[in-house]
């Protein structure tokens, strides 16, 4: 009897299924080596990752601990006032060298071999330098100059703190373009930040899925019906979908609530359940902030930062990978320092609707978790992406529903990766 | 700092009646009952019409920020809780779980008792094993005031730093 095993995931490895980007192939979400290149390339390569806000770390010797890819990095206010990110791993014997999540101290001591460095990461000083009574002791030839933690160079935008392990990482304005970058400052807008609390999830799904999902128009008036329900979105809002025209991977989506008895555009979703009424709206109470009447504003930056404020809540959703197969999504909520005791009040209840147990976010990490349970055992299978045709060009102003950002996400994608042109 | 003075134990002045601590013993198990049996509808009933309901991280409460993962200051908000869980959230069924121990008074102020308690709250879905969702510790408020015994408050601050997916049903 001959038996023929075909192999097709073997042999069409890491092979693209379409010329454009209107197919992701499955296994572009679960494969092991794939996601190892990812961080190489990505997460430790010239781009900007989220780090955490500045008031975050107020005084001299503040540190607090993040996450760059898998790596733990340490945020830092030195002696002069500067901001700094280290590496969290002795430059010794690779222990970390800090393990609290945040705190306050002269210097940074590794517990193993107590090597002491300062907050900036230079290494001040190891024990044992000259030897035990003249004997032993390091060559003299060690300088302690070459042994800091490794630096990461920093960036802060407003009170926000980006890090990148490569020197050669375009400065933010540049990196994001002029027309993302400004969207980012109408939020950070040069009021000092006041943090209002943290809480981290983890989701059992590959880390591209967020930050898609954070691009995809299409999904949210589909799969969000909370606030349809209740009467409180429609579909027909006024919006616009922008993308850095370089990367396409730097996006913003934003919008405008329209009278909320207009239901045009509703008739398409089976999963509407009108005429709930809440009986407690003060979670949903909002106030004008901005000079502007933009109610939702998500920016999402490559490879996976997003920015959004929806009325008055104001969030970074970092995601940091776990493997291929999980990313931790952490959650920073904040505020202004001008804000008094009601505008306070407002974000933090304006926070049920995000988050872990988030009236609206909900659906979407459940989501991710059922994506990674189909695609995982199916990875020769291919996601279609054609909503609004098939290329990475900006949507039509006042198209609404558009895959395009998705798209635009693997052209950019693809040239890391796999060196495309 | 404020938020941490009120995690710590407190004792209370006068010996607790047993019947007072039967009394309460028994009103968690029936809201963990209310919980476990899949009868939200029925878990705005434990409150009082204006009450703090709030499941917060350790490391915000003990820090003194006021992010929660659910918040309601209502027994309306929780009703609205209740019914975006029944009709609009999609998620993957599950059972959930939930269990106090070392439930304690730890004042008696008025009409008003102050409990403190552990929890533990354990998911199952389909297909999977069982596991672990979220533990922490609640400090409480309940009002005796009147002939049913309801929360006025109920605040749970989880030890987790970081949560499996997400939290549905609350605690």
């Amino acid at each position: 009897m001959n038996i023929n095993i075909r192999t097709p995931g073997a042999a069409r490895k890491w092979q693209w299924p379409s010329a454009d980007c209107s197919r992701i192939p499955n296994w572009v979400y679960s494969d092991r080596e794939l996601y190892e290149r990812e961080l190489e390339r990505i997460f430790y390569g010239p781009f900007w990752s989220f780090i955490g806000l500045e008031c975050e770390v107020p005084n001299p010797g503040d540190y607090m601990r993040a996450r760059v890819g898998e790596r733990s990095v340490l945020m830092t206010r030195d002696a002069d006032g500067g901001v700094n990110v280290v590496l969290n791993s002795c430059a010794h014997r690779a222990a970390e060298v800090c393990q609290k999540k945040t705190g306050n101290s002269k210097e940074l001591m590794c517990p193993y071999h107590q090597w002491v460095y300062d907050m900036k990461g230079n290494l001040l000083g190891v024990p044992f330098r000259r030897g035990v009574k003249g004997k032993g002791g390091f060559p003299a030839d060690f300088d302690l100059k070459n042994h800091g933690l490794r630096k990461l160079k920093v960036e802060t935008v407003n009170g926000a703190v980006f890090a990148t392990f490569d020197e050669n990482a375009l400065p933010l304005r540049q990196y994001l373009g002029d027309q993302i970058y400004d969207r980012l400052l109408r939020v950070l807008d040069g009021r000092k930040l006041t943090l209002l609390g943290h809480h981290r999830q983890l989701i059992h799904a590959n880390w591209k899925l967020y930050p898609e999902n954070m691009k995809d128009s299409y999904h949210a008036t589909l799969l969000h019906v909370f606030l349809i329900s209740f009467g409180l979105y429609r579909i027909d809002q006024k919006g616009e979908l922008l993308q850095d025209e370089r990367t396409h991977a730097h996006n913003v989506v934003s919008s405008i609530r329209n009278d909320v008895r207009d239901v045009n555009g509703t008739e398409e979703m089976r999963s509407l359940r009108q005429n709930f009424v809440l009986n407690d709206m003060r979670p949903l109470a909002t106030v004008k902030e901005y000079p502007d009447d933009v109610t939702i504003q998500i920016v999402t930056m490559f490879p996976a930062l997003t920015l959004q404020q929806q009325n008055n809540l104001l969030q970074f959703r970092n995601v940091i990978p776990v493997g291929p197969d999980k990313f931790e999504l952490s959650w920073t909520y904040f505020g202004y320092e001008t804000d008094d005791a009601e505008m306070t009040q407002r974000r933090v209840r304006l926070a049920n609707l995000v988050g872990a147990a988030g009236l609206i976010s909900i659906d979407d990490t459940e989501v991710f978790e059922f994506s990674r349970a189909g695609m995982e055992p199916n990875p020769d299978g291919d996601c279609v992406v054609e909503l609004g045709g098939r290329g990475i060009e900006p949507p039509v102003a006042g198209d609404m529903v558009s895959e395009g950002p998705i798209r635009g996400f693997y052209d950019f994608y693809r040239r890391i990766m796999f060196d495309e042109p | 700092m404020e938020t941490m003075a009120k995690c710590r134990p407190e004792t209370i002045d006068t010996p607790v009646a047993p019947e007072l601590k039967a009394r309460v013993e028994d009103l968690y198990a029936r809201y963990a009952e209310c919980i476990c049996d899949d009868a939200i509808e029925q878990w705005p009933d434990f409150f009082t019409d204006e009450c703090l309901y709030q499941i917060i991280p350790r490391a915000n409460r003990d820090r003194g920020l006021p992010i929660a993962i659910m918040l309601a200051e209502s027994r309306g908000g929780l009703i609205d809780r209740m019914t975006a869980i029944r009709n609009t959230m999609v998620f993957a069924p599950r059972s959930v779980l939930l269990t106090f121990s070392g439930i304690r008074i730890t004042q008696r102020a008025g009409g008003i008792l102050h409990t403190r308690s552990s929890f533990t709250v354990c998911q199952t879905l389909v297909d999977e094993v069982s596991s672990l969702l979220m533990v922490g510790r609640s400090f409480d408020r309940i009002d005796i005031s009147q002939a049913d015994w309801k929360f006025a408050e109920r605040v749970a601050v989880y030890d987790s730093e970081l949560l499996p997916a997400t939290v549905i049903y609350p605690v």
